[in-house]
């Protein structure tokens, strides 16, 4: 092979895992680990994935201690009404910003817990290890912060 | 009541007055409405003003700022604080014009939060936050750390009503009495909720506004023969309260009606204390009872739309047996309540 072709194609092999990093960094597509606020224990894994511009969530595994095994959305409202929360969708039509480079929003979140849905706005943080979580109630908002499982 | 210019000339052409003495009656009713708020075109634009300077420092205020970091922001904010008393000074001592010096003073309180902002920066208080997390944010965000700033506006809020006691420096301490209501909740129960905006939360913003609106009622109270200090607490009081109670969870139909009735009492008080606030607020939350009743509840009936229209003309037809009887009503109710009582609400129905 041409030495020159053999040292373009090295570089683009090292730069395979650098760009995947830069992706990772901003983009919420991942496995993330919810946290209790107040108590700061792990309360499930939310695993969120990317299809026509759009994210999706789902909750892939339900780790409160606290919960029921098999519990299922009693109070959710819509068509989520009594699904397993394993397997339930949480947050679904987030787009990227068009203002703001490397937020999502526009879609929405629902709390298994309560049944509530609110508008929700996600950014990556702190080179893609933390997710934050912001959810409104009319001008008004709160964070959480997701951390990166995988 | 409302007393126009024409009033006079009537009762003048009724044999009321004496020609002259409805020129010297309006003199003397325009010198003492001059320095009450109404919708003159000098008082909108003190108003106006007042409120884009305020804005300018708090709603408005710009990512840029971020900018000066710590030091400069707490220059900045303490300057403009000794800015505003100044000209509260001259406005109120000089040109005796207590609403424009009002407003002046609310400016001196509304900069307080960016000055203590500045000073935890300086003091590296908020190491974590990113620049998505700025001043600005504290008037949207719900967050617990906001409570020294919150604090520090209602003690400065307190010292320049105690120093100036003008009616408008009320609205800073109301307006942060609100945010308190909102982020009180982790410091009550010691760290934050799961949820993003958890029920134990509604409940106190609730129970929250149900005491600003008591503390609004006992300074009504105290203020009853003075300007009106109240009118702020009483807004944001019923608004935290309203805003705490519709939020709220209520799956059952009793509990519904139970919301249906705390809003009609929100009426009922809004016409004995002549408070508009809780009358708005109190109809939006009926109103929204009665579209429940309408969209789930009754959704196929015959019979709602003409036991509604029915219960609606029973209401005018108590409106207008209350008016015939206004007078024997009123003085019958009030007869029952404390002497003090009786003053402010004579006071606030003239």
């Amino acid at each position: 092979m041409n030495p020159w072709l053999k040292a373009a194609a090295g570089t683009a092999l090292l730069l395979v895992p650098l760009l995947a990093n830069a992706a990772a960094a901003t983009s919420p597509v991942g496995l993330w680990k919810t946290v209790d606020d107040k108590t700061h224990t792990v309360t499930g894994l939310v695993r969120i994935t990317e299809a026509n511009r759009q994210l999706t969530g789902r909750v892939e595994r339900v780790l409160d201690p606290k919960a029921k095994p098999g519990a299922r959305c009693k109070p959710c409202t819509d068509e989520r009404h009594d699904q397993p929360i394993e397997g339930l969708t949480i947050l679904r039509g987030v787009r990227p910003s068009t203002d703001e480079p490397g937020v999502w929003e526009d879609g929405d979140i629902l709390e298994p817990k309560t049944g509530k849905i609110y508008r929700v706005r996600l950014q990556v943080k702190e080179g893609g290890k933390v997710l934050e979580v912001r959810g409104y109630l009319g001008f008004f908002y709160r964070n959480q912060y997701w951390q990166r499982q995988e | 009541m409302k007393i126009s210019r024409n009033s006079l000339t009537d009762a003048v052409g009724k044999g009321i007055l004496n020609p002259g003495q409805d020129d010297a009656l309006w003199a003397f009713l325009a010198d003492q409405s001059a320095h009450t708020p109404s919708f003159k075109p000098a008082h909108i634009l003190y108003y106006l003003g007042g409120l884009i300077a305020i804005g300018a420092m708090s709603l408005f205020m710009t990512l840029g700022w971020e900018q000066f970091r710590g030091g400069g922001l707490l220059a900045i904010a303490s300057a403009y604080c000794v800015v505003a008393l100044g000209l509260t000074e001259y406005l109120l001592n000089h040109r005796r014009l207590p609403l424009p010096a009002g407003l002046t003073a609310a400016l001196a309180v509304v900069v307080v939060p960016l000055a203590v902002y500045g000073a935890q920066h300086l003091l590296g208080y908020w190491p974590e936050l990113t620049d998505q997390d700025n001043y600005r944010e504290f008037h949207r965000r719900i967050d617990w750390r906001w409570m020294f700033m919150e604090a520090a506006t209602l003690a400065a809020g307190a010292a320049v009503l105690w120093r100036y006691r003008l009616p408008f420096s009320v609205m800073p301490v109301a307006v942060t009495l609100w945010y308190i209501s909102m982020d009180l909740t982790p410091i009550l129960f010691g760290g934050d909720e799961a949820e993003f905006f958890s029920q134990r939360a509604r409940v106190v913003s609730t129970v929250f506004g149900a005491l600003m609106v008591v503390g609004a009622f006992v300074v009504d109270l105290r203020t009853r023969r003075d300007r009106d200090f109240a009118f702020w607490l009483y807004l944001f009081g019923v608004l935290t309260f309203w805003g705490g109670l519709s939020s709220l969870d209520s799956d059952s139909e009793l509990g519904k009606a139970v919301y249906a009735a705390v809003n009609l009492l929100l009426i009922a008080i809004g016409a004995t204390l002549s408070r508009r606030v809780f009358a708005v607020f109190g109809g939006l939350g009926f109103a929204g009872y009665l579209g429940h009743l309408a969209y789930s509840v009754f959704q196929g009936s015959m019979l709602f739309p003409l036991a509604l229209t029915a219960i609606g003309l029973g209401v005018i037809a108590a409106g207008a047996y209350w008016q015939k009887h206004e007078a024997a009503i009123g003085h019958a109710l009030r007869r029952w309540l404390p002497l003090a009582l009786q003053e402010l609400l004579e006071q606030r129905a003239a």
